[in-house]
């Protein structure tokens, strides 16, 4: 995947940015809202938000028991995250991938210093998967043993390949949304009754109904599935059903392996608090009792971009696909004779 | 790709309305003071249909008239609804359906005569009105002269379109589930927009393979980068009740009808009822056509719901074609 990334902010310009925005007074058009309100009354979620950070989903087997980093671990740590972000040279037999001017995770670990974004359940770690998912795992395992990432099985098509690399769903635009490697970037939009969740990566946008109308039936399954807002105090809880089938996510089950992942089943219930002017938390619970025997909870703390979100552009001007199919093609016609 | 339920006829009323209301009111805001949103500015939100019959293009048997007459309209609607019920067999695409329902309904044929296509099962009702083109100028309701260079362009498009596709790249962008392109003018096929207005922003959405347009109204300028985008970079303003888009900086990728990387897109959106809009464009690129031309749409607020776009879902066309291709090479392989 190609992807355009053009992060032109640097920190200093946001802080300066979002101070400003605090402090201009809002449009004179409707009602004067008090701040981070809209102008009638809802807490006001508006704008570009960037989900980068160097702190990990699951917390790392060194922090076992320790919820939070003390302040030299955390500066260690993104020091470590801005170290690794150089070029390397492949190894030796490896084609390459992309150099670092892709990439685009952050270097930063959330404010609150925890461990993990996994925030439950307590150890931090992503619940144990449940005995069907073990068996699609093992399944998969031997289905694709001796099969490279992001190449089809023998006789298989490009709908073997994962659905981020088929440019349906963003690997880290979810729903849920969780940080990776670049295009770290969500805009919200509000008016009265919904909200517009646009994500740079997909492009993917929900639009978000909070007048409690009903999930769709439950035969119309969508990739995005199907979202429903509503107000719990100054918190927007959106909760999410109807996927298709495996959803981006599951590729982050790690162990899983992508597509014996989460799938149709999952139930999201995603949070959004604007916490300061400056920040948007993040929270999303995911349950799928066919994939892990418990549900659990990651927070990611969002901060705000004045930087734009751009079309995202993906496969274009590159081979990629092209050739892993014409690899897997030719592997076929080799295996034929 | 997914269809909503047929509705059966046209109401009576909405087709009288339309008899009755003069081609030439189209283009002029409503006597009637436009609802305001939230902002205090126009408000367009909601969700709108392009499910009008009219042609892009005036169709030359017409000689110039902008309108039909009460007996023509109510000819083409019969034709219509009788070529094209639900189980008449291959849906008509696009200007195909008014101009085959005006001119030769007997020489009606799939656009895909070798194997078929999508019967009408995948298109909702059509809107019938009287006027003969969406194109309001030139006056004539044809597109303009293309420049030389263009014409040899699409002389050279025609003879690629006609051999076959040897890898994706050779099919067009909504085959590749990419876009529509900008403007999107395809009526009666998931020609549905939610128009969301905030403070400093609208937002469109198309339910054609999810474009999502996030348009801003702050005066801010044009993208300055040296940046391209299959929809082009878009910057609003409002002037008067009108929302005046403009969209530069497309891809030489993008696909308008012709247009090159230099089109210049200036669309105007005008609520003039609370069930109509009227989206009106001016497309100019000089390499391109020898003057701008500017076309005017119908939509129509609609109580429906906007659904996930599923491109080449359930189907094997595109794997169908390409497998096609690789059959074709094998076979001159092995012939020489």
């Amino acid at each position: 995947m190609t992807m355009h990334h053009l992060r032109l902010a640097s920190t200093g310009v946001l802080i300066v940015a979002a101070a400003a925005a605090w402090l201009a007074p809002r449009p004179a058009a409707g009602q004067q809202a008090s701040p981070l309100r809209t102008p009638w009354g809802d807490p006001d979620l508006q704008g570009v938000w960037d989900y980068r950070t160097a702190t990990p989903m699951e917390r790392p087997q060194e922090f076992a028991g320790q919820e939070f980093l003390t302040p030299e671990e955390a500066a260690e740590l993104e020091q470590q995250a801005a170290d690794s972000q150089v070029d390397r040279p492949p190894r030796a037999g490896d084609p390459g991938t992309y150099n670092q001017f892709w990439m685009d995770s952050g270097t930063n670990v959330v404010g609150t210093r925890r461990t993990s974004l996994i925030v439950d359940p307590p150890d931090g770690r992503i619940p144990e998967l449940a005995p069907e998912a073990k068996q699609r795992q093992a399944e998969l395992a031997a289905a694709r043993a001796g099969v490279g990432d992001d190449v089809p099985r023998p006789g298989a098509w490009v709908e073997d390949v994962p659905v981020s690399v088929r440019c349906i769903v963003g690997f880290n635009s979810g729903p849920p949304m969780y940080p990776a490697a670049y295009n770290n970037n969500v805009q919200l939009f509000q008016i009265p009754g919904y909200v517009a969740i646009f994500n740079e990566m997909g492009p993917a946008v929900r639009m978000v109904p909070l007048d409690g109308r009903p999930h769709l039936p439950e035969g119309l399954r969508q990739w995005l599935g199907d979202s429903r807002g509503r107000w719990d105090g100054d918190t927007l809880v959106v909760e999410t059903a109807n996927f298709l089938r495996e959803t981006a996510f599951g590729r982050y089950a790690g162990s899983v392996g992508r597509l014996g992942g989460s799938g149709p089943n999952i139930r999201l219930v995603e949070r959004f608090t604007r916490v300061d002017a400056d920040t948007l938390l993040y929270e999303a619970t995911v349950a799928d009792e066919t994939t892990w025997v418990r549900p659990w909870t990651y927070a990611v703390p969002m901060r705000k971009s004045d930087a734009p979100v751009y079309e995202y552009a993906c496969h274009e001007g590159n081979y990629g696909l092209e050739n892993i199919l014409a690899g897997a093609l030719r592997e076929a016609e080799t295996a034929g004779r | 790709m997914r269809s909503r339920p047929f509705r059966a006829v046209t109401a009576p009323a909405a087709m009288l309305a339309a008899l009755l209301a003069p081609a030439a009111a189209l283009g002029q805001s409503s006597d009637r003071a436009v609802p305001r949103n939230q902002h205090g500015h126009p408000d367009l939100q909601g969700i709108w249909g392009n499910n009008a019959v009219t042609p892009l293009e005036r169709p030359e048997s017409l000689g110039g008239r902008a309108t039909l007459t009460a007996e023509e309209l109510a000819r083409v609607q019969t034709t219509a609804e009788e070529l094209f019920a639900q189980d008449a067999g291959d849906a008509a695409f696009g200007d195909q359906f008014f101009n085959v329902a005006l001119t030769a309904p007997e020489t009606f044929t799939s656009s895909d005569g070798g194997t078929g296509n999508y019967n009408q099962f995948w298109l909702v009702e059509r809107d019938f009105d009287d006027r003969t083109s969406l194109i309001v100028d030139p006056p004539d309701g044809r597109l303009p002269r293309r420049t030389a260079a263009a014409q040899r362009a699409a002389e050279t498009a025609r003879a690629s379109r006609g051999r076959p596709a040897a890898w994706t790249d050779d099919r067009g962008l909504s085959e590749r589930c990419i876009t529509f392109g900008l403007p999107n003018l395809l009526a009666g096929y998931n020609s549905y927009y939610q128009i969301f207005q905030t403070a400093d922003h609208v937002v469109i959405e198309q339910e054609l393979i999810h474009t999502t347009r996030i348009i801003p109204i702050d005066d801010r300028p044009h993208i300055d980068h040296d940046i391209d985008q299959w929809h082009g970079n878009s910057v609003g303003r409002w002037e008067g009740d009108t929302l005046v888009v403009e969209t530069t900086h497309f891809s030489p990728q993008s696909d308008f009808r012709g247009a090159s990387e230099n089109l210049k897109l200036v669309e105007r959106f005008t609520r003039v009822g609370p069930d109509t809009m009227h989206y009106e464009f001016t497309a100019s690129d000089p390499t391109v056509w020898e003057s701008s031309w500017t076309a005017l749409l119908e939509w129509r607020r609609t109580d429906d719901a906007i659904f996930e776009y599923a491109c080449h879902e359930g189907n094997i066309g595109m794997e169908g074609i390409l497998a096609g291709a690789r059959a074709d090479e094998a076979q001159a392989g092995a012939g020489e």
